[in-house]
Parts: structure tokens; C-alpha cells; sequence
């Protein structure tokens, strides 16, 4: 099993706080609940971006919520109302996505680990699997925010 | 608002970039062109359009904007390309430096931002 070390947590924190406080400032305040690791974890949410990481790091990172957070994210960022998580509203929310990711990128590159990253998916309706055979225990950071709580799942094999 | 004649094509695959990047352009004088959703359809319409200025995410889905920032500029070396993307690791802006980008916007961005770089560009 790979062991995190807790600055590249980290680096997938602080850009998590600055994206949704530059992005979506009705999430309002975060707050980084406690750090867990769960076997093979399936999300309980209903809303999930993932996204392929290769290079220094290899594995996913899903960020999850349920879909009243996201539709409310997603209002937020696109300016108007959001009835239902449309195309205009998944791709705002994989947008967020993919900053997080990036961000992390450019902040991990400082410690001079070397991450690509693959386009975001979203997935709806469904409960991700987050654990898997090459990586069963995924590191998860709960934010607790106004809206809600989103987690972000760090599977790295 | 100052107009002028230059023109844009924004390629991007998200929708929300798109939009806002629109939105930003138009409201600062810059006529956008065309709106495209991948490297391919960049390579495929950027000879018939020739727009000013090239705005290029770089992670998106069939082909990334590194790649067809290459193809491009080695089809049409003349055309201006800024490089807008979240993935702004040191070796993506040297890479598309070296490529021949002028400059690089890091999402996420501020309009102010953005239209300085798009000047400073578009006057050199």
C-alpha cells in the first residue's frame, strides 16, 4: 500500500479551499473534518468527479457530494438557476474539478513530484466505487462547508 | 468599452470556460470567432477562420492542447496562442513556451487577468 505523505494530502487541500472560495464563495466557510481511510471504499454520495492521475502519482481522485450540493455549487459558478445537473452544470462542476487537480499539480511539481492529469468524469445517480483491488484503502478528506460536506478520495496504487 | 478588430477563437472543453471566457472577450472589445470544443476541430477550422488570437485549454478529452498547440504551429507558424488551463505545472508552461505559446492564463483566473494578458499579446 502506498503511504501519503501528509503534504501531498495537502497539496490537494489547500487548492480544494482556494478553488471553491475564488469559484463557488457560496459554499461559504470550510472546514477540514478528520482525515479517514476506509477498505474499499464505495462513496455515499451521488455526485462524483474522478479524475486519472499518472507520473510521480498514479491512481484517482474523486470528489464527491450529493447532488443538492452540487446543484447549488453549480448555480453558483454558472450565475443562474440550476433546476437539474444539465450539461451546463456538470461541466461547471468538472471544471472546479479539474482546477483542484491542477492546482494540485502545480503545488506537488514544487516538491518535484510530476502528476498528468486525464480529463475529469462525472458521475450521477450511482454511489462511486473510490477502493479498488490496486488500491484498497483511499485516503479521504471530508470539507465541511455551509452547503454541505464534499469529500475528496485520494487512490493512489 | 474599447472596440477593436481583433479577433478570437477559444477552444475548450468545458462549457462554463467557454461561456466565460466569452463573455469576458466580448466585454472588453475582442470579437470571438469561433468557440471550439477540442485540439481537432482547432486544426480543422483554424486555416479557414485565422483568427488574431488562439485561447487553448490543455486537458481536454481526444486530443490534449499541447498536442495541438505542436500541430498547429507547424502548420501555421504564424498564428498567437495563449495556453488557458489549471494544469500550470512548471513543465506544461515550458513545454508550451518552447512550443511557441506567448503566454499562459492559470484557471483560476480574474477578468482583469486575463484581458491584460490578451493585451500585452495582442500589442506585441
Amino acid at each position: 500500500m502506498l503511504k501519503l505523505e501528509a503534504e501531498t494530502v495537502n497539496a490537494f487541500i489547500e487548492p480544494c479551499l482556494s478553488v471553491f472560495e475564488k469559484l463557488t464563495p457560496k459554499v461559504g466557510r470550510v472546514v477540514v473534518g478528520a482525515v479517514y481511510v476506509e477498505a474499499m471504499k464505495v462513496s455515499n454520495s451521488d455526485v462524483s468527479m474522478s479524475c486519472m492521475i499518472s507520473g510521480s502519482l498514479e491512481g484517482k481522485v474523486v470528489l464527491s457530494m450529493k447532488s443538492d450540493v452540487a446543484l447549488e455549487i453549480a448555480e453558483d459558478m454558472v450565475g443562474e438557476a440550476v433546476d437539474f445537473l444539465d450539461d451546463n452544470a456538470q461541466s461547471a462542476i468538472k471544471e472546479l474539478m479539474t482546477m483542484v487537480v491542477g492546482n494540485a499539480a502545480v503545488e506537488l511539481g514544487k516538491k518535484d513530484l510530476d502528476i498528468n492529469i486525464a480529463p475529469v468524469t462525472f458521475s450521477y445517480g450511482f454511489q462511486e466505487q473510490i477502493g479498488s483491488p490496486s488500491c484498497p484503502y483511499p485516503v479521504t478528506v471530508p470539507l465541511l462547508c455551509d452547503l454541505g460536506t464534499v469529500e475528496i478520495d485520494l487512490a493512489f496504487y | 468599452m474599447v472596440m477593436n478588430d481583433l479577433t478570437v477563437m477559444i477552444v475548450d472543453d468545458s462549457k462554463l470556460m467557454r461561456t466565460m471566457l466569452t463573455k469576458i472577450l466580448e466585454s472588453s472589445g475582442y470579437k470571438v470567432v469561433a468557440v471550439l470544443e477540442d485540439g481537432f476541430e482547432l486544426l480543422e477550422k483554424y486555416a479557414q477562420i485565422k483568427p488574431d488570437l488562439v485561447l487553448l485549454d490543455v486537458i481536454m478529452p481526444k486530443m490534449n492542447g499541447l498536442e495541438a498547440l505542436e500541430l498547429l504551429l507547424a502548420k501555421e507558424p504564424d498564428a498567437s496562442v495563449i495556453i488557458v488551463t489549471s494544469a500550470g505545472k512548471e513543465a506544461n508552461v515550458i513545454k508550451a513556451h518552447e512550443l511557441g505559446a506567448k503566454n499562459f492564463i492559470i484557471k483560476p483566473f480574474d477578468r482583469d487577468k486575463v484581458i491584460e494578458i490578451i493585451d500585452q499579446v495582442m500589442s506585441n
